[in-house]
């Protein structure tokens, strides 16, 4: 929707709010919607991954990963994958790269840096206590065949209480059709995770 | 309805280094949110994409009171610190040195209070590059040291000889109850 306040390209001035009135109006104006779109919700349940094959026609994507446990005790890591095929296959070779800082509750910081991964690794870790893991993530240019894949993130890792922020690279130039959240074993025993589009 | 308004949208034209997004800020939104995906420039030689504001009267604020400090993080190499309290832009604003096509850059950003003539203008960014054959991830935060009211903001080639190419930078504002 475009802006609707009091600057030039305005068509109502307003602080954010709107009569009902007001609201039919810009929808029969056409000028009535949100910025942020979503495109899907998934939510896990004893999954292996949560795939989302249709990201929509936008070039920056936002997703949210939240509520996120492991089926078993042990410590795994979630993270992405890309995929150029609509999700029939998902991009593995050591075409990622990382770069990331991690803030510890209780200890020694450490910056996290990669050249050669073969996911965006990671988000957080999980495991099956009863405390979950949390993202938010940006991805850009998924969509356009001339540019990299990045990501710009922030989440909290409750396997050990750390902060991570930073971002990953996919460092083909493709287009990418399908995202895939995965942990790198086991499987996922909660977790919601919501795609959506930055609207143009 | 999101609560996230989209107030401008901004697409940068190739051989330009400076791009003025001027009349996004005002007395509707106190905390603006700026997305700046794929900026590119023309030839391989990189350049610094930096941030200055416009105050109400149109003019590009150049003035060392810019405050800085952000980490720079490379895939390859050791994170660095960086910081200024007297610069004369935001530096590296939306991205720590960006390149020709595939290797761009992209970022968000907040902005807190640039309208407001009785608070400095602060800000809250995280990008990612990619430029000459290296990745380097970037979160920092800023502040105008002014309470001049500013209405808007310049994206600008730090080397000013070294055009953009492309690239799109959208504001929003996020909405306020009253």
């Amino acid at each position: 929707m475009t802006y609707l306040g009091t600057q030039p390209n305005d068509v109502k001035k307003n602080t954010g709010l709107y009569t009902p009135s007001e609201i039919l109006q810009l929808t029969k104006d056409g000028s009535w919607g949100g910025s942020l779109e979503l495109i899907e919700e998934q939510t896990a349940s004893s999954s292996s991954a949560l795939d989302f094959t249709n990201l929509g026609n936008y070039d920056v994507h936002y997703m949210t990963l939240d509520n996120f446990q492991c089926t078993t005790s042990t410590t795994r890591y979630v993270a992405a994958r890309v995929s150029n095929d609509g999700g029939s296959s998902y991009e593995s070779g050591s075409n990622y790269q990382r770069a990331w800082f991690r803030i510890n509750t209780s200890g020694t910081n450490a910056e996290i840096r990669s050249t050669s991964e073969t996911s965006m690794s990671n988000f957080f870790s999980i495991d099956s206590d009863n405390r979950t893991s949390q993202a938010y993530i940006y991805f850009y240019n998924l969509q356009n065949s001339s540019k990299y894949s990045f990501a710009t993130f922030q989440s909290f890792n409750s396997v050990g209480d750390y902060t991570y922020f930073g971002g990953m690279v996919y460092a083909v130039a493709e287009t990418i059709n399908a995202l895939r959240i995965f942990p790198d074993g086991d499987g996922l025993a909660t977790g919601n995770a919501k795609l959506y589009g930055v609207k143009q | 309805m999101s609560n996230l308004r989209l107030i401008n949208e901004t697409t940068i034209t190739s051989g330009v280094s400076t791009v003025d997004i001027t009349d996004v800020f005002s007395a509707d939104f106190d905390i603006y949110k700026i997305v700046a995906n794929g900026i590119s420039t023309v030839g391989t030689t990189q350049t610094d994409p930096d941030l200055r504001f416009i105050n109400s009267s149109g003019s590009v604020i150049s003035s060392s009171d810019y405050q800085y400090a952000h980490l720079i993080m490379r895939t390859d190499a050791s994170f660095t610190e960086q910081r200024s309290t007297g610069d004369t832009e935001l530096y590296r604003f939306f991205g720590e040195s960006v390149d020709q096509e595939p290797e761009d850059g992209s970022q968000v950003s907040y902005i807190f209070n640039p309208f407001s003539s009785s608070s400095y203008s602060f800000a809250m960014y995280q990008s990612m590059v990619a430029s000459a054959g290296l990745k380097i991830g970037m979160k920092g935060i800023g502040v105008l040291k002014q309470t001049a009211s500013m209405t808007g903001f310049q994206v600008r080639d730090n080397n000013t000889t070294r055009p953009f190419a492309g690239g799109s930078v959208k504001t929003y504002g996020l909405r306020v109850d009253s």
